[in-house]
Order: C-alpha cells, then structure tokens, then sequence
C-alpha cells in the first residue's frame, strides 16, 4: 500500500526540466521563416543573453518594482488585516466585508490604473517608486488576504473556545488565548499568495507610465527595440524575484506555525 | 414533578427543597431551541422537556440516552454554556455562574478541544491561565503521571494517538481540581478497546480525584460500569425516562461486567432505552 512520494527537491528538479523543455519547443514551433525577430527565444538564447548581461544589470529596475511592491504589500495587507479583524469585534460585518473585498477584486485593474496615474501620479524621479504602481500592488493583495483572514478568524475550533469559556474566560482572553493563534496559519497563507500578486500589481502600475526606471518601462523599452531575449530574461527574473519572496514567507509561516502539519516541503 | 417515580429511588436522590448542599439539583430544566433562521417565525423544537435530577455531593451520574435526546443540552447547561428556558440548574448548592467564577468546573468533550500550538504541557496548564491563576506546576507534573503520559510532556497533539490526546483533555478537567467533572462523551470518538480501556482509567482517576461528577454518553454498558446512578432519557423531545440506580459495590473491576447483576442493569437500561419488542424507539 505504502506508496513511494517523490522527494520535494527532486519533484522540482522535474517540474524545472520538464518547464524548460516545452519552452524549447515552443520557441522551436514558434520560430521565423523569415528576418531576425524571434517572438519565442530557445532558453539557451536567453540564458545566453543574462550570462552575457550579467544580473547586475538588470537591478536597478528591480530595485524599484521590488520596493514599490513591498510598500504595496504592507499597505494592502495591513489595510486587509486591519478591516478584517474588524469581525472580531462586530461578527455581524462579515457580509459588508466580504463585498468591500469582492468589489475591490473586480475593479478592472487597467481602468483603476489609468485613474490612479492622474490621482497620484508616478515616480517623481528617476529611480523613485511609482505611487500608482504601489497602490495597484496594494489593491492587487487585498482581496485575498481579506478573505485569508475572515477564514482565519472563524477557524477556531468551537469546543477550544467553550473550554476556554467554562474556565471563566471571556471574549478578549478567547481571542487571546485561541481564536488569533488559530487564525495564524490562515493569514499567513494569505500573505504568502499576496507577494507575487504584489508584484504583479507593482509592474502592472508601471506599465501606467510615469516612471524612468522599473520593470514595467524595462520591459515596454525591451518590447519596443524588438529585443525579445532580454523581454524573456525579465520575465525569467520577475518569476525568480516572486518565487524567493512566495518561498521566504513560507519559512516564516513555517517557523512561526510550527504546528500546522502536511504543509508542502518546496 | 411529572414522574414521581423519579424520586423514590431508596437512598440517594431523593430530593431536597431549594436545593441544599446536594450534589447535582436539577430540577425542571427545559430548554428549547428557535430552529431555522428568522423567517421561520418562531418554530421551536423542545431539546429538553422539564428534566428533573438530583444526586449526591460526589456522586457519579451519567446521561445515556440516543442522539438528540438533550442529555448533552443538560451538560451545558451546568456548563454556564446554555441557559435554560425555564427551571434551575445547581451543583452543591451553586449556580453555573458561581461554579465558573470559582473555578470549580472541569470539562471534556468527545472533541478533545486541544490547543494544537501547545505542548501537553501547556494544555493542561490552559485552564489556571484562563482562570488567571499562576500555574501549579507541580500538580500539573502530577496530572502528566496520573493521566499516563510521562515522556510526552512537550509533544504536540498532533503527534499524540487518539486516546491519549483525550487523556490530556482530562487531565486538563482535572486541573483546577474541580469539585464538579463534567464529561461530554469523553471517549465517544474512540475504538472500542482503546475506549474501554479508559474508561478504566477513568475510573481510577476519578477514585483519586473524587468529584461531582456528570456523564453524558450512549454506551450502555460504561455508563453503568462507571456510576452510581444512571438516568435514561428519551428523544423528541428530551426527557429523563428513569433514573436506575448501580448498587454494584465500588471498586469496580472489569470482572463485574461479567456478573448477572450487570446484565440485568444492563438489560433493564436497554429495555427503557428501545423498548420491549428490541426496536429503537427514538431513533429518527
């Protein structure tokens, strides 16, 4: 019965090759009869062209897109934690909440920028982050962890609480003692999903425009010169930049929730 | 005072006026519940119907009864949990309230309720935190052994067997050293052997640790081995049918289970429980 599971490194190692592979076939099937533009460049063109580059050159945009989208992170989340949390103290508020949230999520982003760009404009230098490309990172986060943290909230288990409440303790010594604690693993969820949403928001903030260094006007730039080895490059990076954040949260949600069991070893 | 019967049982339970320093003094409890949301405009269903039951200060007393009965509405009830419709609710003379606010109370439920972020440990130790008293370490070291769970002080629950993550939930009952236990079907989600055998344990706990104690569980046979009086109930709605009492002596051993005064016990609680003719009446 007892079946064999596939050791996580050796699963990603799988995922990884079996990823590259299609993409080079994809670039194979996709390539040019005719003149130099290669849509879909093989990996070992874009691979080439990093090596070439080196990292380094690629950070400065980076560093920007990455600090708008960790200053949209903790605005969003705080800002979702903060009107979730609200249930705590009036349970009745959850529907009210939840459509706050859901309204939140079906603004169409790109109509949301365009607004935002004129409201709160961009970068006011080169190399400052974009005010829309924060508040988009910001608005991208905060549907999920509203929800993460309502699910959290209401976690607790029933018969944990009236233990508590046999004990003598009332409604601040069960949240103390119970329901926040078992709300943990729910929003530290949450927030881990909301790292490369945030980044995904930020880089959609500055396709808006109004900035000189980031990745979004990189990758418009890129787009433009035809230059689609270093378009694939950022796209590579970007992954790679949401991938390290989604995996650090996880390590913390690990070490802050040691409890929670059969959480993925990635 | 709607079935007599209940009161002439010799000896305990005969009932005392306004409740003096007996043991559990229960005595008209109704309880009803409004059933669906508010457009169902006041349709109510009677979980309990003017339950009346009376024991001595330290006596064991369990519930048995089919799903749905009310006996765990009872529980709660003397838990502080829920308030009655109508009727009162005391043990040795005081009130849930005044049993909660003493600390006088401890609980378990067939959902062991453990807090999975905390050690063994920790958990027993959750109710002097709650209650806002320093903890006893030493009692509760004591509880560790008495319970049979030395060396699994700092283990998770999530890393404990079934029955023995109900042995810290009732070493936590035990921790306030409660004049009253009460237990909502302790072991009810357990194998039959791991069951049995704690019930054993329970037992001799409960002979260390005397308390008032109430027992709401649908195993015939555990709920006469372990008490000293049994109240059948009835469902829909919830009523106490008769209260038998178990004058087989204590210590109890597992050899009495074999014995025809057991039987007949047994028999008798089956009877009241499906009827003459074996067929379960109250089950929907």
């Amino acid at each position: 019965m007892q079946q064999r599971r596939v050791p996580g490194w050796l699963a990603g190692v799988i995922g990884l090759v079996s990823l590259l592979a299609l993409w080079w076939v994809f670039a194979l099937a996709f390539s040019p009869d005719r003149g130099t533009y290669t849509p879909v460049p093989s990996p070992f063109a874009v691979f080439g062209q990093l090596a070439e580059d080196g990292l380094g050159a690629y950070w400065g945009p980076f560093e920007v897109t990455i600090t708008e989208a960790a200053y949209g992170f903790v605005w969003g989340n705080s800002l979702a934690l903060l009107i979730a949390s609200t249930v705590l103290l009036f349970p009745r508020l959850e529907p009210v909440i939840v459509q706050i949230a859901v309204v939140s999520y079906c603004l169409p982003l790109v109509a949301v920028g365009g607004i935002a760009i004129v409201v709160l404009g961009g970068a006011t230098k080169a190399g400052d982050p974009s005010s829309t490309a924060i508040f988009l990172a910001a608005l991208a986060v905060f549907f999920t962890t509203v929800v993460g943290a309502l699910l959290g909230f209401k976690s607790a288990d029933r018969a944990s609480i009236d233990v508590v409440r046999v004990y003598g303790g009332g409604r601040l010594t069960q949240l103390r003692k119970v329901r926040l604690v078992a709300a943990l693993p729910a929003i530290l969820n949450a927030l881990q999903i909301a790292v490369p949403t945030a980044f995904l928001g930020a880089v959609l903030g500055e396709y808006m425009g109004a900035t000189d260094r980031s990745v979004g006007i990189t990758l418009i730039r890129l787009q433009g010169n035809l230059d689609s080895e270093r378009v694939w490059a950022v796209f590579l990076l970007c992954a790679a930049v949401a991938m390290i954040g989604y995996g650090a949260l996880g390590l913390v949600s690990r070490l802050v929730t040691p409890w929670v069991s059969g959480r993925g070893t990635a | 005072m709607s079935d007599p019967s209940l009161h002439d049982a010799p000896g305990v339970g005969a009932p005392r006026p306004a409740g003096g320093g007996t043991g559990i003094h229960v005595d008209g409890l109704t309880k009803t519940f409004r059933s669906g949301g508010a457009l169902s405009r006041g349709a109510s269903v009677t979980a309990l119907d003017d339950a009346h039951l009376h024991t001595e200060q330290g006596a064991f007393l369990a519930l048995l009864g089919p799903s749905g009965c009310g006996k765990s509405t009872i529980l709660r009830i003397l838990a502080g949990l829920e308030a009655p419709t109508s009727g009162t609710a005391l043990v040795d003379g005081k009130t849930p309230a005044e049993l909660r606010t003493g600390g006088e109370l401890g609980i378990a439920f067939q959902d062991h309720a453990l807090l999975a972020w905390r050690s063994v440990t920790k958990n027993i130790a959750l109710p002097f935190e709650v209650a806002g008293r320093s903890v006893d370490r030493a009692y509760v070291e004591e509880l560790i052994d008495l319970v049979g769970l030395r060396g699994f002080e700092k283990a998770k629950p999530a890393q404990l067997s079934g029955g023995m993550r109900q042995r810290v939930s009732i070493a936590r009952a035990l921790a306030l050293r409660p004049s009253v236990l009460l237990l909502d079907e302790p072991f009810g989600a357990l194998d039959d052997m791991t069951r049995q055998n704690l019930n054993l344990e329970l037992l001799r706990i409960w002979t260390e640790k005397p308390a008032t104690t109430l027992l709401v569980t649908h195993g015939i046979n555990e709920a006469i081995f372990l008490s000293d009086q049994v109240a059948v109930m009835s469902s829909r709605p919830g009523r106490i049918k008769e209260v038998i009492d178990i004058d087989l002596p204590r210590p109890r051993t597992p050899e009495m289970m074999r014995t025809p005064e057991f039987h007949a016990l047994a028999d008798q609680a089956s009877e009241l429980l499906f009827g003459v003719d074996g067929r379960a009446g109250a089950e929907a």
